[in-house]
């Protein structure tokens, strides 16, 4: 019978403990999905690594940032470090950094449709690094991250009414940029 | 309706490229170069937050206060009177 493993919240507490064996288990767990978080924030691959390590470090050096009396799941609650992460690199940048192609260029195009279709996935790239924060913050953590609305609502901590809102504008928004390539 | 639906697709077509190299290997390198900061404070609630540290380290307290009060009251009535009486009577004695 395989052993279960220990749930992040369990794990947290070893982790306060400066258990660095539970930490690695907390960051082989979830890195991938934070990284993916971060990477449709920043469109930059090193700059969204360099935020998973930033945030994971963060973690690890006051643990007690992360306070289990509030009730909020670990995956939740770490949504929000990362994305105030994001925000503040963001700012840092003044979101002048032109985003890396979504995927790698394919060196032999083989037909004129497949370009077509890399240039519009670039440009949905860039149109989505260019929505206003709190827009992009309700796309990512709604249709990309799939959370539940209550949740994403409860990470940027605004109603779910605000959030539904945002969510509709920032589809919008896009939508009016991409229907030329649809 | 069909536009709606392509549309979400688009969107989806989002993807994310792959780390480069091991992510979470480089996280724990990292942290394991970093020490764990307020350990110290950790170790002070970890001591005294449990109920009976934080009940003798109470009394411990009231105790010390009552004293200091108790000693601080008994130096003004006992000490001052009797000294005020002897000056008083050594200087009768000067008189007479």
């Amino acid at each position: 019978m395989a052993k279960e493993s220990p749930d992040d919240e369990s794990l947290l507490e070893r982790v306060g403990e400066g258990d660095r064996a539970a930490f690695a288990v907390l960051v082989k767990r979830h890195s991938d999905r934070y990284y993916r978080l971060a990477y449709r924030y920043t469109a930059r691959r090193e700059e969204a690594e360099d935020i998973v390590q930033a945030a994971f470090i963060k973690l690890w050096e006051t643990p007690d940032i992360w306070n289990p009396r509030r009730g909020a799941r670990f995956t939740t609650w770490f949504y929000r470090v990362v994305v105030n992460l994001c925000l503040d690199s963001g700012k840092k940048r003044g979101e002048a950094a032109i985003p890396e192609s979504l995927e790698p260029k394919d060196e032999n195009p083989d037909s004129e449709s497949k370009v077509a279709e890399t240039e519009a996935r670039a440009l949905l790239a860039r149109e989505i690094k260019r929505l206003p924060p709190r827009q992009k913050t309700a796309l990512i953590l709604c249709f990309y991250e799939e959370l539940r609305h209550e949740d994403a609502a409860g990470i940027m901590k605004i109603s779910v009414s605000a959030l539904r809102s945002l969510l509709m504008r920032a589809k919008a928004t896009l939508r009016r940029e991409m229907d030329r390539y649809l | 309706m069909d536009k709606d639906r392509k549309f979400e697709e688009f969107l989806s077509s989002y993807d994310v490229p792959l780390v480069s190299g091991d992510l979470a290997g480089r996280i724990i390198s990292a942290a394991s170069l970093v020490p764990q900061r307020q350990g110290v404070l950790r170790w002070v609630l970890g001591v005294f937050w449990s109920p009976v540290p934080a009940f003798c380290l109470a009394l411990f307290l009231a105790f010390g206060f009552l004293a200091g009060v108790m000693n601080y009251g008994g130096a003004d009535s006992n000490v001052a009177p009797e000294s005020v009486i002897e000056q008083l009577l050594g200087d009768e004695e000067g008189l007479l």
